[in-house]
């Protein structure tokens, strides 16, 4: 008998170990670094490939370098950009890339494989010298409109004397005002009258429009901060990521709508109406009513943080059992964390919403992933890193799919009285509303940095129940509008493909079923 | 054991016995270590804050130093940071984290550090002597002081490393240096410097006096070295920077006719400039002295 017993202490304290051992995305997927090349820093800008499936990467200090995977050699194809931060393979072989002072197209006109004219596609917009005047892109349309996305200058720091672009002094405001050192007075002084991003010379914060064979950009949308991604859709939607700071309580993903208003304000000095004060001191009602929100919030830390580069989710990649789910999913690079950021639409009385949860969660993708990109048959990623003075890494994780599937929500939509997640295999779980943690909060739009969880609320649930590969969970508290859902799914579910891969999702919630 | 029953002592020495006996060891030399991070710091913290580096933000030996006895300060500084470091990036506000999650950090934080000393980061560019940094000739676009925000510096392969650098929002030539540019201090921050690119030895007023405004349209490269491309009102200019025997030739040339223009009349002791006009096409040389 005791002997009994004394092996049931060790089977209990053993058992916790046992279930510990629960889902491995390394199980799933494969992890490698692609060599970086020689004396050259290894912050990547931006990744794609070109018409021989080798890559075309652009790093931090200006080369725009092809790889060949095969041999595994680097060739250097032009250099001296400044921080380049998007490229694009067009269909004759030059290569747009852009860059801090101009869109560039790289021509090789001998064809010995280096760039011999750098041509200036368009360098219509302002340059105030502020560092973080970043530039993103590059995506077209199926008419051949390139788009751009023009980051906020940030009040980390003033601008120079020389300037690119008329300086807008909206507010009183002068160019003088944001210029710091010897006579002209210490930043630490001067910043106080500065919003904490602002755009002052043309187009900051702005989506840009470049039609073919022109080098003037049109003002597309205003509204954005720091749009590091841009995706377009098949049906020539504009897709943008902004990252979490003043106005954005969380970092956001905008569906773009042409001559839309998407949140910060800062860029309404280039809209068609500008305002006739400092757009930051406008009442909040009044932004707040004129705004565009964004289809999905992605709270700050917890889901994700300075996100990245937009993809579209290919089943070849990620399991998604049914197209129709695939279909309209994205996937999201982030700065500070070992993850990827995926955003599952839904519609609710004609409003787009969703949820967010995450991918690849796992220290071997490792942090700052700025750039993604397939490999051609989908069944791999190639993720560029960078870091600059942030959180980050550097070189270019490959992640390959080893084909072996593993359970994942493949869909969640909001319900009358809760939530409906559908898996891509059957699963078993615990219909024990203990088992789910839920909790609601506001997220506030505001020129304060982030957002605090407003009214956090714990929703307890009413109701679980299963059916084959659906779980729908009913709240003991109808969904409400403008709220932010963060839901944990209990660890324990689990299919005949794995144990559940991701647990946690926030669902924004914009609109809810009467 | 020797003097207790024989059937307890043959239970102690069990294997099973003895497994228990090694988990309650490994049990209590756990709760001796230090604790793990909690979530808030790995989620918030951790990727800004090493433990004894500073790397983004200062280490947190570094933040338990400042703050030794200040709980409400270190909250109030998460949850409004102001900015005393001008090498380092704006600390973004926790707005998002609670109090009781900052009190957490912060306690995790005094721990963790007791005993730790902070080590020393050290910085040097690991990346000058890379080929696109150090060759020369190379075209460098950068931040450059004294010039437009999208100019750029072409690295000239003469014996006292003369650079020009030239604007391209202006489309003209607006000072020569000599010495080894570094811009390491703009590549290693977010953008938030000026490249220093060495002794000034020659600096030139506009050589195009008509006002219109010029519009850049790209550079060709020949063995590293540049021919620009601007337009001046509807004239196509072509300006190439050439080297023979140390010497610099920029050759500035229009399809058309020259817009209104001036020769250069700078002078400089390390720099003899001459310049010529024939037909369309207007030569300026720098003989270095």
């Amino acid at each position: 008998m005791i002997n009994g017993l004394l092996l049931a202490g060790v089977s209990l304290l053993l058992s916790p170990l046992t279930s510990m051992a629960a889902f491995s995305w390394e199980d799933h997927y494969n992890f490698e670094n692609i060599p970086m090349p020689e004396g050259v820093d290894p912050q990547i800008g931006g990744i794609t490939q070109n018409a021989n499936q080798q890559l075309v990467v652009c790093f931090h200090r200006g080369e725009i370098m092809i790889y060949d995977e095969p041999s595994k050699q680097w060739h250097m194809y032009a250099s001296g950009l400044q921080e380049p931060l998007g490229v694009y393979v067009e269909k004759s072989g030059t290569i747009l890339v852009i860059q801090r002072g101009e869109l560039t197209r790289l021509h090789d006109k001998d064809k010995d494989g280096t760039a011999d004219f750098y041509e200036t596609v368009s360098s219509d917009w302002g340059l105030s010298g502020n560092y973080h005047e970043f530039n993103f892109g590059i995506v077209k349309d199926s008419q051949g409109n390139i788009y751009l996305g023009l980051g906020t200058a940030s009040n980390g720091a003033g601008v120079r004397e020389e300037i690119r672009g008329k300086w807008n002094d909206t507010g009183g405001l002068s160019h003088e005002d944001f210029i710091s050192g010897g006579e002209h007075g210490e930043w630490s002084v001067k910043k106080r009258k500065v919003a904490r991003m602002y755009a002052r010379v043309p187009y900051r914060g702005c989506i840009l429009q470049i039609k073919p064979n022109s080098s003037k950009a049109h003002v597309y949308a205003t509204g954005v901060r720091t749009p590091n991604g841009l995706y377009m859709d098949e049906n020539d939607q504009l897709w943008v990521s902004d990252n979490q700071g003043d106005w954005l309580g969380a970092s956001k993903l905008h569906r773009i709508q042409k001559d839309g208003f998407h949140g910060h304000p800062a860029s309404l000095l280039w809209a068609k109406n500008s305002p006739a004060i400092t757009p930051s001191k406008l009442p909040v009602a009044e932004l707040d009513a004129m705004r565009i929100k964004a289809v999905a919030l992605f709270p700050q830390g917890d889901c994700a943080n300075s996100m990245t580069d937009v993809l579209p989710l290919s089943q070849e990649f990620i399991p998604v059992a049914q197209e129709s789910n695939a279909a309209k999913q994205l996937m999201i690079g982030e700065m500070n964390h070992s993850r990827l950021i995926h955003y599952l639409p839904d519609v609710v009385n004609g409003t787009e919403q969703g949820a967010a949860g995450h991918l690849i969660n796992t220290p071997s993708l490792v942090k700052g992933n700025n750039s993604l990109i397939y490999s051609n048959d989908q069944k791999a990623i190639y993720v560029g890193k960078t870091h600059l003075k942030w959180p980050g890494d550097e070189g270019i994780k490959k992640v390959t799919y080893k084909d072996k599937p593993y359970l994942l929500v493949e869909s969640v939509k909001l319900t009358p009285k809760g939530f409906e997640f559908t898996f891509n295999s059957s699963i078993e779980a615990s219909v024990d509303v203990q088992d789910y943690e839920i909790s609601s909060y506001g997220v506030r739009y505001h020129a304060g940095y982030g957002s605090p969880k407003v009214n956090l609320t714990t929703e307890p649930s009413a109701k679980v129940t299963t059916a084959g590969n659906t779980l729908t969970i009913e709240l003991l508290h109808k969904p409400k509008g403008n709220k932010v859902y963060d839901i944990k799914l209990p660890a324990t579910i689990t299919s005949e493909l794995s144990d559940l891969s991701s647990c946690r999702f926030w669902y924004t919630a914009h609109s809810v079923y009467q | 054991m020797r003097n207790l029953p024989d059937r307890l002592s043959s239970y102690l020495t069990r294997p099973s016995y003895l497994c228990l006996l090694w988990l309650g060891v490994c049990s209590a030399s756990a709760q001796d270590k230090p604790k793990e991070a909690p979530t808030v710091f790995t989620t918030n913290c951790a990727f800004c804050h090493l433990l004894d580096k500073d790397q983004v933000g200062p280490s947190l030996v570094e933040i338990a130093k400042i703050y030794k006895g200040d709980e409400a300060g270190f909250i109030q500084w998460c949850v409004d940071p102001g900015k005393k470091r001008p090498n380092m990036p704006q600390m973004p506000a926790m707005a998002h984290v609670s109090k009781d999650d900052l009190k957490i950090t912060y306690d995790y934080i005094m721990g963790v550090t007791k005993g730790v000393k902070k080590s020393a980061v050290k910085a040097t560019d690991a990346y000058a002597k890379g080929v696109t940094m150090s060759a020369r000739p190379r075209i460098i676009r950068t931040f450059i002081p004294d010039s437009g925000p999208a100019s750029l510096y072409i690295a000239l392969p003469t014996s006292a490393k003369h650079n020009i650098v030239w604007d391209t929002g202006l489309c003209r030539l607006r000072y020569i240096t000599i010495g080894e540019p570094n811009a390491w201090s703009y590549y290693r921050s977010n953008g938030n410097d000026l490249a220093r690119m060495g002794e000034k030895v020659y600096t030139e007023e506009e050589v195009f006096t008509d006002a219109t405004a010029p519009d850049f349209k790209g550079y060709h490269v020949k063995d590293g070295l540049p021919t620009f491309i601007y337009k001046i009102g509807d004239r196509e200019i072509m300006e190439s920077i050439t080297l023979k025997d140390g010497v610099v030739y920029r050759i500035i040339s229009s399809k058309g006719s020259l817009p209104k223009y001036r020769l250069p009349q700078e002078t400089s002791k390390s720099l003899k400039t001459t310049s010529r006009v024939s037909q369309q096409t207007i030569t300026i040389i720098h003989t270095p002295q």
